[in-house]
């Protein structure tokens, strides 16, 4: 069956990367984690303003260890997901700050500026 | 950037952390410098001396009207660093508006289904440099329809300090080490309320900071009105 083709980048929406720090007392899990930013974004902005986000999660860059993660979104929106990630006070039972240790337009500058020391597992680097 | 948060409660008022648990957290998110607030009840807590984060010593009065203000206003004005009003009554906000010893008129609109300022009380707080806080616990601590009419008062607050310039201060106002955010997260609800992002960082950073060294200078006596030092 056939595929719409990818848009020309000219097209596409700009995007942003968050990069986050979980600040807790037990280790977080990541479904809960997106479950949960999930709904706050659903609140605070509301079903429409939500479809415009973009939003997306990237599971193979959450290190529990360090709980640090990245998340997707529009770049005209980085704004309202730092509240939405700030309006997050707990995830399942455990109490929980979200910090956001800076935003970067790829995810090669993201694992380069903030990842870079952390185990992140399931991702290969790439070869040049 | 430095960034301080002004409103902190700890076991020394209605907080449930010591302030080492806060200034742990502080450092944590990164902030330079925190607001330890203490109730005036007739005599003022002393705040256990930390190193690493700059500790400013806030007091907050809760007078019942004008003349109750002004009068512990001007007991403790050269006692303390920073000089809070529990604000909420319009009579309360209007009189620490006119009153140029405060130094913050704390969330003009807790408990009311309006802003709690008009163009009056703005243009006063101006003039008398009083600025006008966002507390961030409020809007945190709230859901649905009751947190819609908090922001909707926030954003009208801000429209107004915007117009009449007056200061606009962002705070977390955390009673718990969980209810504190770093400093650029406070200035991105501050921005996405109303005010542009510039001014909302410096709410939290330039503002402030010039603040409490005026406030410190003023108690060191190193500071007289219309005098200036030049380097």
């Amino acid at each position: 069956m056939a595929e719409p083709r990818f848009l020309p980048p000219s097209l596409r929406s700009h995007k942003r990367y968050i990069v986050f720090e979980i600040i807790s007392d037990e280790p977080v899990v990541y479904n809960d984690l997106v479950n949960t930013i999930w709904n706050s974004t659903l609140n605070f902005l509301g079903e429409l303003e939500t479809s415009n986000v973009m939003l997306w999660s990237i599971q193979n860059l959450y290190d529990e260890k360090s709980q640090r993660g990245i998340i997707k979104c529009r770049h005209d929106f980085v704004e309202n997901m730092r509240v939405i990630l700030s309006l997050i006070q707990t995830v399942g039972e455990t109490k929980v700050i979200i910090k956001v240790l800076g935003v970067t337009g790829t995810i090669k500058s993201a694992r380069n500026k903030y990842l870079l020391s952390t185990d992140l597992r399931n991702f290969t680097e790439e070869k040049r | 950037m430095p960034f301080y948060d002004l409103h902190v409660h700890t076991t020394l008022s209605i907080g449930e952390n010591s302030v080492e648990e806060v200034v742990d957290m502080a450092g944590r998110l990164g902030l330079t410098g925190l607001g330890v607030v203490r109730y005036y009840t007739g005599r003022i807590e002393k705040i256990p001396e930390i190193k690493g984060t700059d500790i400013v010593s806030a007091v907050m009065i809760k007078p019942d009207n004008k003349e109750d203000l002004d009068a512990t206003a001007k007991k403790i004005r050269n006692k303390v660093e920073l000089l809070m009003v529990h604000g909420g009554n319009y009579d309360v906000n209007r009189a620490a508006c006119e009153n140029s010893m405060i130094d913050i008129l704390c969330h003009p609109e807790l408990g009311r289904r309006d802003s709690g300022l008009d163009h009056i009380c703005v243009k006063a707080a101006q003039e008398n440099d009083v600025a006008i806080e966002i507390n961030f616990r409020e809007i945190l601590e709230s859901y649905k329809r009751q947190r819609v009419y908090i922001i909707s008062s926030m954003m009208k607050n801000i429209k107004l300090c915007r117009k009449y310039n007056a200061n606009v201060i962002t705070t977390s106002g955390a009673i718990t080490k969980w209810g504190m955010r770093g400093g650029r997260e406070l200035a991105a609800i501050t921005h996405v309320l109303g005010l542009d992002l510039g001014d909302a960082i410096s709410s939290l950073s330039m503002l402030p900071i010039e603040l409490v060294k005026k406030n410190r200078e003023k108690l060191a006596n190193r500071r007289w009105e219309g005098v200036k030092v030049v380097d």
